[in-house]
């Protein structure tokens, strides 16, 4: 008979608490206030890309499958969908680097990038 | 005599953890979004069912439960759902079943976790394909993080329903060694 728990377990959950606490830290702490492009792909091909950082005001974007996407200054959600589950929209804002909101029926899925800027603006000699 | 018995016995017990199943996963659905879960995920109560079976009936039954779970779901809520379920149930319901059967180090909770684990990242799989975009593989951690939750949970449940459902249970629908593969015969 399998014993609740054993000692390799508590190791197991251990190790993946670990990993999964560390990786949702660093992704939270590392990158917010980045300049951040929006990608909308559907069904795999890329039919927007927007930067968000230099937004002024809000902006409504419907998309051709009856998607509503709402783009704000660096951050971006979808407001409507016609599916059931509605995850996307649940999943709300998505404003730091590899934010990901994914409608399967529509096989639409945003996401939100860092902008590869240089780490320099400009060079004068 | 003994093995029509047996056939039935069968018939009767898979009908049952596949209506339990189907229930559970039903009811799991008309939560609303489980306020400590991320988007899209779910409990998994269902998955005890599967682990059930896993660990006291044999590699066939579970994986028919998997498949009919698919199914369950490909017709309440489409094709994508059918996939998704399918792909999640079969490498979740194949963990299980190693792990059950090979892994004596591994318990309850351990096996609950990686099938939970197995699960998720099944689903994802099928959805990074479906819609053609692997950036949905940004949501394993998450993921990971409740199913070490859920797993820890329905691992648990299984444990404290196991001994009574293994006094029920009639040795030969255990699909355990001391039966002759006769009674097996149908399974396969």
């Amino acid at each position: 008979m399998k014993k609740w728990m054993t000692k390799t377990d508590a190791v197991l959950l251990a190790v993946l608490l670990v990993l999964a606490a560390g990786f949702l830290f660093w992704n939270y702490t590392s990158s917010k206030g980045e300049a951040l492009t929006a990608k909308v792909t559907i069904d795999g091909e890329t039919v927007l890309e927007l930067p968000l950082n230099d937004l002024k005001e809000p902006k409504e974007i419907p998309l051709e499958n009856g998607m509503l996407l709402l783009a704000e200054q660096n951050r971006i959600c979808v407001l409507e969908a016609d599916c059931k589950d509605g995850i996307c929209v649940k999943t709300g804002w998505l404003e730091r680097n590899g934010d990901v909101a994914a409608c399967l029926p529509n096989k639409t899925v945003v996401s939100v990038h860092a902008e590869k800027t240089a780490e320099l603006d400009g060079l004068t000699y | 005599m003994l093995m029509k018995k047996n056939v039935s016995y069968k018939v009767a017990l898979f009908g049952m953890l596949g209506a339990l199943a189907l229930t559970l996963s039903y009811l799991e659905s008309l939560l609303p979004t489980a306020a400590f879960l991320p988007p899209g995920a779910k409990p998994g109560f269902s998955n005890v069912v599967n682990m059930f079976a896993a660990g006291a009936m044999g590699f066939l039954p579970a994986i028919s439960i998997a498949v009919l779970k698919a199914c369950f779901a490909g017709v309440t809520r489409g094709v994508t759902a059918f996939f998704m379920s399918l792909c999640g149930g079969l490498l979740s319901t194949c963990g299980m079943f190693i792990l059950f059967h090979k892994a004596k180090k591994v318990g309850y909770v351990g096996i609950g976790v990686i099938s939970a684990v197995l699960h998720n990242a099944g689903q994802l799989l099928v959805a990074s394909v479906l819609v053609g975009n692997r950036s949905v593989l940004g949501y394993m951690p998450i993921l990971l993080l409740s199913a070490l939750v859920t797993g820890f949970l329905t691992g648990s449940l299984l444990k404290a329903v196991m001994p009574q459902l293994l006094k029920v249970l009639p040795a030969a629908v255990r699909g355990e060694k001391k039966t002759t593969s006769v009674h097996n015969g149908k399974g396969k």
